[in-house]
């Protein structure tokens, strides 16, 4: 992700103008506006500003009505215990469902349990629903303030992280098909290979529905066209790295390893250049060219005559070219 | 059985109830911190509760230490106000570098900021240490304990509820694809039709489960699970596979025939495979059913040259080796996961 001073200014504000709301205006009250701005700074930014918006006023009525409730309830335990278990309970259920909401319920419950324990001590109701909405509000206004376009940079962010996780998949994949250590270490590399194509899974996805819920607002629209590069790049490196279920003598692999090292070499210094925007990658195309056609030769001298099936490692190398060419349109 | 989130939900919410009533009979510290670790210790995120919990509480408890130096009470409040507020701004400037990557893993720097925010509005912290430590102790204990009780005593129901949705989906996508004329349209629906395929498989994977890997989990039985895993992976990847295939060619009608019936044939194995995981009835699996795969090579080695050197020229004639390579590839997985299956559960 690159580097947002926008983003670190409103964090800073939400910052100082919390701390000082709550030293100024409540000095001697637990700090419920503290706690409130910083939990919502610390909400995922979804795209929609005005989405966005409605979740976190959303989030703090429930926040007023569930603290209330909590303080009504404090001089019966029983009730107490009641409201927090149904609290808690709706809660861990739901971030289950959605985890992506894990911040919303956490932050939910996190305040039923703080206003419990808060019980202990003078707590004036007034005081604490009024600080619980200037800290939302100091939030949404200085969100208002600095990220209601927060979308228009999100899609070159996303480009940018697509390839980093891309990066790591394509490392992955031939360290499964180079490392001697991969049929001790099977579990190791998979369980790997499976966060890093969640990712991927994960990433190319949530571009594809920018694209299509923001198209109008791109100014650049090669990044539609480098969509398909990116999930056509993503399908290559699956299908080359179907050779490690393929080739159960990983002996034949071996015999290639020379030109796997050095084609992985060029593609990992080709995410490189991509990701810090350099696009005269010609030296490193030629280069991933020459490794193919070395690559074939072994396959014509060597591979297949000792294969036991041959066939599989054609797939294999087109694969590579495959991926050699998807990583030249997304350059150009 | 209880499913999973239910089981998770019971495990918090019996913790936190638990911690509730402890603290109004017996508490050290006098400030919450026995509840509060109790609710930050249960398990909030997958995989094993009990290494997780420990994580937790060990991380939880190095953080008071922390704070018991960096926050130093009254007399130092702009000095211990600047640390909270910079420790704020880097935990919420890495939430957002990281957005588009956050997952429940990232748990732990929340936790921490969590725990040196109340411990800054704890007038009690730094007068009172070890009692405060000692109450954190005890909510750990409660936050670590309790979750062992609910979940994963039993892995085998957990996994099969889990692995279900799955199964069904991939039989959703393949009931599509065996259709002929879903086979025959444009090259740019292809496209759209690989991206729909990722993005269901986005949405599942959030029942994935991740926890048949992790350390921890039970040494007995989780080779074979993590083995059922990682060949149910394979198949999506060949999917994904397939369908990147047909992209770069075009199949004849006949073709288009004998691809739905192997796939309709895959179709069929991955109902008995899914069946088996909600009745455990393993179905006779004979040669015959193989008969589809045969015809398709059948019909390839009659319509399309196979001399190697040929079709390394040729980039439709790959695009279809890869096709017929991936439908093949994938018969012998869900083959290998059916016909290994065992008979009494």
């Amino acid at each position: 992700m690159a580097f947002s001073l926008t983003h670190l200014l409103y964090l800073i504000l939400v910052t100082l103008i919390s701390f000082f709301c709550q030293f100024y205006f409540f000095p001697t009250h637990f700090p419920w506006l503290i706690g409130t701005a910083l939990a919502f700074a610390l909400l995922p930014l979804i795209e929609d500003f005005f989405y966005r918006l409605r979740i976190m006023i959303m989030l703090a009525i429930t926040l007023l009505v569930l603290v209330s409730l909590t303080l009504v309830f404090s001089p019966y335990p029983l009730l107490s215990g009641i409201n927090l278990a149904i609290i808690t309970f709706f809660c861990a259920i739901k971030w289950q469902d959605h985890p992506e909401s894990f911040g919303l319920f956490f932050i939910i419950s996190f305040f039923v349990i703080l206003t419990n324990i808060q019980n202990a001590h003078d707590v004036n109701l007034i005081s604490q629903l009024s600080m619980i909405a200037l800290g939302g509000l100091i939030t949404i206004l200085l969100q208002f303030i600095f990220l209601i376009n927060f979308v228009s940079n999100e899609f070159y962010s996303l480009q940018r992280s697509l390839l980093i996780a891309l990066k790591k998949l394509a490392h992955q994949l031939f360290s499964s098909l180079i490392d001697q250590s991969y049929m001790d270490k099977v579990y190791l590399y998979e369980h790997s290979i499976h966060n890093y194509r969640l990712l991927c899974n994960h990433l190319l996805s949530k571009l594809d529905r920018y694209i299509k819920d923001y198209e109008k607002q791109l100014k650049n629209k090669s990044i539609v066209h480098n969509l398909n590069c990116f999930y056509e790049l993503y399908a290559s490196l699956l299908s080359m790295s179907q050779l490690r279920n393929r080739e159960v003598d990983k002996a034949t692999i071996v015999l290639a390893s020379t030109e796997l090292n050095q084609f992985y070499f060029y593609l990992d210094q080709y995410f490189n250049q991509l990701i810090a925007k350099q696009h005269n990658n010609e030296h490193l195309d030629k280069s991933l060219q020459q490794i193919i056609a070395a690559l074939e030769d072994v396959y014509h001298n060597v591979i297949a005559v000792a294969a036991k099936e041959s066939f599989i490692y054609i797939l294999f190398i087109d694969s590579l070219k495959s991926i050699k060419e998807k990583m030249r349109e997304i350059t150009t | 059985m209880l499913s999973r989130k239910y089981s998770y939900a019971f495990a918090i919410t019996t913790t936190v109830l638990l911690s509730y009533c402890l603290i109004h009979f017996y508490h050290y510290s006098n400030s919450g911190w026995l509840f509060l670790t109790a609710f930050l210790v249960s398990p909030i995120t997958r995989g094993p509760s009990l290494r997780q919990g420990l994580l937790h509480a060990i991380l939880l408890m190095l953080t008071i230490f922390l704070a018991n130096f960096l926050l130093l009470g009254d007399k130092f409040i702009p000095f211990s106000t600047t640390i909270l507020a910079i420790i704020f701004i880097c935990i919420g400037y890495f939430s957002y570098f990281a957005r588009s990557h956050l997952t429940l893993n990232y748990y732990a720097p929340f936790l921490v900021f969590i725990v040196l925010f109340n411990a800054y509005f704890d007038p009690f912290i730094y007068k009172n240490f070890m009692n405060t430590m000692f109450d954190v102790l005890i909510g750990a204990t409660i936050g670590i304990i309790i979750p062992q009780i609910f979940l994963l005593r039993q892995p085998y129901p957990n996994f099969r509820s889990e692995i279900l949705p799955y199964l069904h989906t991939m039989m959703e996508i393949i009931e599509k694809m065996s259709q002929p004329k879903e086979l025959i349209k444009p090259v740019t629906f292809e496209i759209d039709k690989f991206k729909s395929i990722l993005s269901i498989l986005t949405k599942e994977s959030l029942y994935y489960p991740i926890w048949v890997y992790e350390t921890g989990f039970n040494r007995a039985v989780r080779s074979s699970y993590r083995y059922y895993l990682i060949n149910l992976e394979q198949l999506f990847d060949l999917l994904i596979i397939f369908q990147n295939a047909l992209t770069k060619t075009k199949l004849d009608k006949k073709m288009i025939a004998a691809v739905a019936q192997v796939m309709q044939g895959n179709f069929i194995l991955l109902n008995h495979l899914k069946n088996y995981f909600i009745d455990h009835q393993l179905i006779q699996y004979n040669d015959e059913q193989q008969d589809d795969i045969d015809s398709l090579d059948k019909y390839v080695n009659q319509h399309f040259p196979h001399d190697i050197d040929y079709i390394e020229f040729d980039s439709s004639l790959i695009a279809l080796q890869q096709l017929i390579r991936a439908l093949k590839d994938f018969r012998f997985i869900l083959l290998k996961l059916y016909l290994g299956l065992p008979k009494n559960v």
